[in-house]
């Protein structure tokens, strides 16, 4: 017995402290009115990489369609996609989702002081290239495209993309 | 000449600064940068991916395209996450079919993580004398992005690991790993 109690006292401080870190809050669920069909998805990224890949300037892209939760429906990177394209992909696609409009339309408004994040958010940025994803006036996605060629080479790829959705 | 001591002076004035003083510990204006957030490349990960380690996007979307129809048709039908991932982490493909669930999208990341950091399929870092039966709340190896679950393959290139298949679904490990090995088995170079 006074063994087990001395297990026990040694054993509760091997319990690692990061099991107990509070989880982060899960997104809420999605409407099902409001989910994006993965058939047109996959048909807006592949069109928008598509686009990118046959312009005057070939851009080797990175081009993802997003939910309302930012999580990807569909993630497309072509070859020799860079690196920091990524980033610059999630953090348009989050933009539209958090402004409510185009990456693009957002940069026009917004108030650039420089080596400080737009309105205090540093995942916002004033670059084109995403698009909200629109059902019957509402936005439900967004379709993000960024690219070593520039931003409105990424909103041309962007917008053949959003073109493939239909409701 | 003079262009150059120019741009001599322009470059000094841009660098400087950045060397000459300690970052402060918060941003300016208030704001407070957020932690930074880590990456699902392994620590060794490379910057650049040499092109003879690069999957081609062809046969990445082959792959992803074959584990997720394998497990739509499972016979219990999983609507599972799939997800080819390069060298660095970063996502050369995502397909996440309809209806599938929250979690799915994290389980498969962190797997994708688990096999570039551990240089094995997820499965097999789970079945490790030391990791196996360890409780679901542990951390394990002091990194709380590996995951013990099946359900992500390395795919490899003259035995080089050069990329992974990651899948992860509502009907658990097992079939994650099927669909995953089914979809690995489109990459061929």
């Amino acid at each position: 017995m006074k063994r087990l109690a001395l297990a026990l006292l040694f054993s509760a401080p091997v319990l690692p402290a990061a099991a107990q870190a509070p989880m982060p809050p899960s997104p809420p669920a999605i409407a099902a009115d409001k989910q994006i069909p993965l058939d047109q998805a996959l048909a807006a990224a592949q069109a928008a990489l598509d686009t990118c890949l046959k312009l005057p300037r070939p851009s080797a892209a990175t081009v993802e369609v997003v939910d309302l939760n930012g999580l990807p429906k569909v993630l497309l990177s072509a070859d020799g996609a860079r690196t920091n394209s990524f980033d610059y992909m999630r953090m348009k696609a989050y933009t539209v989702l958090k402004k409510g409009m185009s990456s693009a339309d957002f940069g026009k408004t917004a108030k650039l002081v420089r080596g400080q994040p737009i309105d205090g958010d540093p995942q916002l940025i004033q670059y084109g290239g995403g698009q909200p994803i629109m059902k019957n006036g509402v936005m439900i996605g967004a379709i993000s495209v960024s690219g070593p060629t520039g931003a409105v080479a990424d909103d041309t790829c962007a917008m053949a993309g959003l073109a493939k959705f239909h409701f | 000449m003079k262009r150059s001591a120019l741009a001599l002076l322009v470059g000094a004035v841009l660098v400087t600064p950045a060397f000459a003083q300690p970052r402060p510990p918060a941003g300016r204006g208030g704001f407070q940068m957020p932690p930074p957030v880590k990456g699902i490349a392994g620590p060794d990960a490379p910057v650049a991916i040499p092109a003879d380690k690069e999957i081609p996007f062809e046969q990445a979307l082959d792959a992803a395209r074959t584990a997720m129809d394998a497990c739509l048709k499972l016979p219990r039908k999983s609507q599972a996450v799939v997800m080819v991932v390069d060298l660095n982490g970063n996502v050369r493909v995502q397909l996440s079919p309809d209806g599938t669930g929250l979690p799915f999208y994290d389980f498969a990341r962190r797997k994708a993580y688990t096999v570039l950091k551990k240089k094995m399929s997820s499965g097999e870092f789970g079945a490790l004398p030391g990791i196996k039966g360890q409780p679901m709340t542990a951390v394990l190896e002091g990194d709380p992005q590996l995951i013990t679950f099946p359900g992500a393959v390395p795919v490899k290139k003259n035995g080089e690991i050069v990329g992974v298949v990651s899948v992860s679904g509502p009907t658990g490990g097992n079939d994650d790993l099927k669909c995953a090995e089914a979809g690995a088995a489109k990459i061929h170079f």
